[in-house]
């Protein structure tokens, strides 16, 4: 099974900052040019054995901001933001993991007018310290955590459960937004060929190692797929 | 680097402002020999006679037919202004671009509001608008910045001089060969197929210097650091320590606009306080910077909590001070590259009106949050 060279991820992380933009859901795409950036440098400087392993960072101070879209409901104006740390160490797959060392995809939504945070979720990867690793299914989503402003006295206390989820990179997180908070471009941006085969590689990176695996789990009816998807048995 | 002796003439219709030409040419005496001239011929006759004279740098007042010049036959001859002799010169620099030479204009700010600014079609002709007060106050830092476009043009002819079909983008911007990737993107590629010098540097300026993208101001550093401004001591530690680690921008413009690089950065952060620089605060950023390094800087403080518990990330392009994202509303912008940061203002410039002192305009996409600050405050 194969993932994504640091070079394509590059190009990625350009290419879906112009649609994006060309599409006029976000303004400023520069954090993910940032990004991109990062990653060519590793490209460049990458000896041989570290072809293998790449990470990119959008920083929650300068996150990815989605345009200011109305909900009705809420009779409010709201902007979805998105940022991610991400690390791909690809002989994980050789171990029968997700290609991810590390994963954590956040997205929030803040008010307009005030920018009090109605939302914050993120997708996660069970933390491992040595062989200590974190209660929970390897992959999963989790809500509530950071404040946008920093200040982590006011956190959401209770940070459980932990949903058994597939691995999302920014990219696809870029769809999740688009395809829920503004539908109209989403008709239009999803017949764009560009914005497709972006999204069929990183499914490819994301979907097809996770998926495989939870097909294998469903198989084994001794133990039930959650149990198998906790981290410290995946990881076994 | 540049090693004969510059010339450069000032050309001004009011005789009484070769005062300014003095204060630059006492600023940089060493390096540039200056020359006043009045605009004394018609304007076929004047920039012949200029371009004849192969001056290195041409500086001209704006309003070159305020006060009226006139010939043997008692016709008035200045009956042009900066932009109409600008374009005759610029017209035979496409023909010599080896003959091309920066030219900017200096002009009382009236002038530069009233008749340089609506004159949207001469925008493109010129390197630089200064103020005439402004050398008044920083004839030093002009001064510096006219011998650095003296040095843009001359490494850019020599391309055209050397017969070149294209500049080469690399070496103009002293990157390392193997990052040529990072300025591969169409509109930094198109500046290849551009026929004169004055073109090429125009756009580096526009793409590279005027504002944030692919390198950084040293205000748009701070906001990344977590730095106030306070503590210029420390500054000059600060620009040692990044300039061995090879941050420093060294490419055109670099010795009067300095510059650094924003991969080489972001990279540099990574290695002295880790990949989640982003998610600390600016106290924390500060604390961590200044045990790494060395150094005594000062947080920066939030001008909408009067605070340093907050996530800052850019320079508000009003007040100059960092600001976090979200407290912050988009400029307008009527050209955008993909690789450069869009320009913010802060909250409390919009409450109070400050940003509109300095001709800046808010991009509608924000008008909700600009009414209610506006009208309420944060």
């Amino acid at each position: 099974m194969s993932t994504i060279s640091s070079k394509s991820m590059a190009d990625s992380l350009r290419n879906i900052g112009s649609i994006l933009v060309e599409y006029q859901v976000i303004q400023d795409p520069s954090p993910l040019i940032s990004a991109s950036t990062s990653l060519l440098r590793i490209s460049n400087s990458s000896k041989k054995k570290d072809i293998n392993k790449w990470s990119y960072v959008i920083h929650p101070c300068a996150p990815l901001e989605f345009k200011a879209v109305e909900i009705k409901y809420l009779n409010a104006f709201v902007k979805p933001r998105i940022y991610s740390t991400i690390e791909i160490n690809s002989e994980r797959l050789d171990k029968g993991l997700p290609p991810f060392s590390r994963l954590d995809c956040a997205l929030e939504v803040l008010n307009e007018i005030d920018n009090r945070l109605l939302l914050r979720t993120h997708i996660d990867l069970a933390n491992q310290d040595g062989i200590r690793i974190q209660d929970g299914p390897l992959h999963h989503i989790q809500f509530g955590g950071h404040q946008p402003d920093g200040n982590r006295a006011l956190e959401i206390a209770v940070k459980e459960p932990r949903w058994l989820h597939p691995p999302l990179d920014l990219i696809l997180l870029c769809e999740v937004v688009v395809a829920n908070f503004y539908p109209n471009e989403w008709e239009e941006i999803k017949k764009d060929s560009r914005w497709c085969d972006l999204i069929v590689d990183s499914q490819k990176m994301c979907l097809d190692p996770f998926y495989k695996h939870i097909l294998n789990f469903l198989s084994i009816s001794s133990r039930t797929v959650l149990e198998q998807s906790w981290a410290k048995n995946w990881c076994a | 680097m540049i090693d004969t002796q510059l010339r450069a003439v000032f050309v001004d219709d009011r005789s009484v402002d070769k005062q300014y030409m003095d204060r630059l040419a006492r600023a940089n005496e060493s390096k540039i020999k200056w020359s006043f001239l009045t605009p004394e011929k018609n304007v076929e006759d004047f920039s012949d006679m200029l371009l004849a004279e192969k001056y290195d740098l041409i500086v001209l007042d704006y309003r070159l037919d305020e006060f009226p010049i006139h010939n043997s036959n008692h016709q008035i001859v200045n009956r042009y202004r900066a932009a109409t002799l600008t374009q005759y010169l610029r017209e035979k620099s496409i023909k010599n671009p080896e003959t091309d030479l920066p030219i900017v204009v200096v002009s009382h700010e009236p002038n530069v509001h009233e008749y340089y600014d609506p004159d949207l079609t001469a925008h493109d002709l010129f390197d630089y608008v200064y103020l005439k007060k402004d050398i008044n106050s920083s004839s030093n830092g002009i001064a510096q910045q006219l011998f650095s476009l003296i040095e843009c043009y001359s490494k850019v002819r020599q391309f055209f001089e050397s017969g070149q079909r294209s500049i080469d983008l690399v070496n103009i911007l002293q990157l390392e060969p193997e990052e040529d990737a990072i300025i591969d993107f169409q509109e930094i590629q198109e500046i290849k197929k551009l026929f004169a010098p004055h073109q090429i540097v125009r756009c580096i300026y526009r793409i590279f210097v005027k504002q944030a993208g692919l390198l950084l101001s040293y205000e748009d550093m701070l906001a990344r650091l977590g730095f106030s401004y306070q503590n210029s001591f420390d500054r000059e530690k600060l620009e040692k320590i990044l300039e061995n680690k090879k941050i420093k921008y060294t490419g055109i413009f670099s010795s009067g606009w300095p510059r650094w690089w924003r991969h080489r950065f972001d990279a540099w952060m990574e290695e002295t306080i880790g990949n989640d620089w982003g998610a600390l605060t600016a106290l924390d950023r500060t604390k961590k910077l200044n045990n790494a390094l060395g150094l005594s800087f000062i947080p920066a403080l939030s001008r909408i909590t009067n605070d340093s518990n907050f996530l800052c990330a850019v320079r508000c392009i009003s007040c100059d001070q960092p600001t976090a994202l979200m407290h912050a509303v988009p400029s307008y912008e009527s050209r955008r590259y993909l690789f450069l940061e869009k320009q913010r203002v802060c909250w409390a410039c919009v409450s109070t009106g400050e940003y509109e002192n300095r001709q800046i305009v808010l991009d509608v996409s924000a008008n909700r949050t600009i009414e209610r600050l506006k009208k309420s405050g944060f």
